[in-house]
């Protein structure tokens, strides 16, 4: 049978396509993320908008027809970095600044991807308009994008919690 | 619902009672995602919200849901922190054994509940190859590593009889090869309809090619773990039985425990076909049993 497998560049030579210094200086800046989070990671472009990340200890040489490694991290060439979902799931945890911590019924509504206003005097955490990462009981629940207005001394907190999970509401795959 | 499964009357232990199961629906069980958060922590948070479940007495991780609610909306699963999959289907990842240092290759992975189980048994780290034969059903594989946030996966499209020795080795493998999913009718019988005779054959066919190829890729040493969700002899002991004789001594069944779990053991004939003596360590579930679907599971090692 014919070999009708696709190539896919080398690891090493898309983590040399990303910028690994400018990535870990704004992830350290805008979420206090430190060398030592970041350091079982290899971050890679896995296409012209995306930088994805994959376990170091991952060993996929010799395989090929690989369709996606690893999980999506951000968005690349963007000023302000925007995390994935997977991405804040997976490191949230050590996120240090521009963390939300949510109530139970604002989850509801972040799930279902509508704004929630927050008092800003309750956001001490952050530093200003951007992307913040949002926990709920500790656990950290997705991302959003926070704009503070001064005059009405509130935020309003944007949620961009994908929407292929927001609508799910029962796993169909069980097996 | 029975009538489909008469050919097997001889070899269930209580007809009745695996008849009766057939009619019941199943429960609902789940995992924790522990790259995320402990079973302490998990079982911590449903507790707090009433949710009443129990654990599973053959494994640390597995729980099931003491009545039936839309689990799949909880914040818990949404986000990651946990995961949705049948008993019996937890099964085979618990039996295959990895552990982080192993290059661990799943044949068939969609739709991935089990390439996600060995992803987080493995914590996060390491080789995990999730592959697939058909595009289509990659989305749903990838969307789930997404939510479980595993960055120690990559997933291949191609057919699993032919994956190519090039790959290398591998340390444990999953081949849950596609079947007639008989065990899946308590879920669902749209697919029961197909036993015309050249489906089954192709599929036997497949079947004996996808374990041959699990154990080329095979290190010795190493384990494969052959599992589908069916009943039928042809597909479980007549495709290993076949693959053992191929592999002329190299190739071997060893024997395993589930704790609490009751089961029966795999055929040494059936319909006049004599299979190797080994298959009685091979393991048959069957619904009554342990309120599961049905299934059927090997582990073998290369010698």
């Amino acid at each position: 049978m014919a070999d009708m497998c696709t190539e896919y560049p080398s690891l090493r030579e898309r983590t040399q396509l990303v910028d690994q210094v400018g990535l870990r200086t704004q992830l350290r800046e805008r979420f206090g993320f430190s060398d030592q989070d970041l350091s079982g990671l290899t971050f890679f472009q896995s296409n012209k908008r995306l930088v994805s990340v994959i376990d170091k200890q991952h060993e996929p040489e010799g395989v090929d027809a690989i369709q996606t490694m690893g999980i999506p991290f951000v968005h690349a060439n963007m000023v302000i970095p925007k995390l994935s979902s997977a991405a804040v799931f997976l490191l949230g945890a050590r996120a240090k600044k521009n963390v939300i911590e949510l109530h139970r019924v604002q989850v509801e509504t972040f799930m279902t991807r509508q704004p929630i206003t927050l008092k800003a005097d309750g956001l001490s955490g952050c530093m200003g308009n951007g992307y913040v990462l949002v926990r709920h009981q500790g656990y950290t629940i997705g991302v959003g994008m926070i704009r503070f207005s001064e005059q009405l001394n509130e935020a309003e907190l944007e949620s961009y919690f994908p929407k292929v999970w927001a609508s799910k509401s029962e796993t169909v795959f069980p097996c | 619902m029975n009538y489909l499964f008469e050919r097997y009357k001889e070899i269930i232990d209580d007809w009745d009672a695996f008849s009766a199961a057939l009619l019941e629906p199943l429960p609902t069980c789940f995992w924790a995602n522990t790259t995320r958060l402990t079973v302490s922590e998990l079982t911590n948070l449903l507790r707090s919200d009433g949710i009443p479940f129990q654990a599973l007495p053959w494994t640390t991780n597995g729980f099931r849901l003491g009545k039936h609610i839309p689990f799949g909306a909880r914040w818990e699963f949404k986000t990651g922190l946990m995961h949705i999959q049948e008993e019996v289907s937890m099964m085979p990842v618990h039996v295959l054994g990895a552990t982080p240092n192993h290059r661990v290759l799943d044949m068939c992975a969609a739709p991935g509940n089990k390439t996600l189980q060995v992803a987080v048994e493995l914590g996060g780290k390491g080789t995990v190859i999730a592959n697939e034969r058909y595009g289509s059903r990659i989305p749903v594989l990838r969307s789930a590593t997404e939510r479980l946030s595993l960055p120690n996966i990559s997933i291949t499209k191609r057919d699993a009889a032919t994956l190519p020795e090039r790959w290398g080795f591998f340390d444990r493998i999953l081949a849950d090869v596609p079947c007639s999913c008989e065990g899946n009718s308590r879920k669902s019988i749209r697919k029961l309809g197909r036993d015309e005779r050249g489906f089954k054959e192709k599929l036997v066919r497949t079947q004996k090619q996808i374990l041959h190829r699990a154990a080329t890729l095979l290190r010795p040493g190493g384990r494969i773990v052959y599992s589908t969700c069916t009943y039928a002899p042809e597909e479980n002991e007549g495709v290993v039985s076949h693959v053992l004789e191929n592999m002329k001594g190299d190739l071997r069944i060893v024997p395993f425990i589930l704790n609490g779990v009751s089961f029966c053991p795999g055929l040494t004939e059936w319909d006049g076909q004599r299979f190797s003596p080994e298959l009685k360590y091979a393991a048959r579930f069957y619904p009554h049993l342990n309120n599961t679907g049905g299934f059927f599971i090997a582990v073998l090692e290369k010698l």
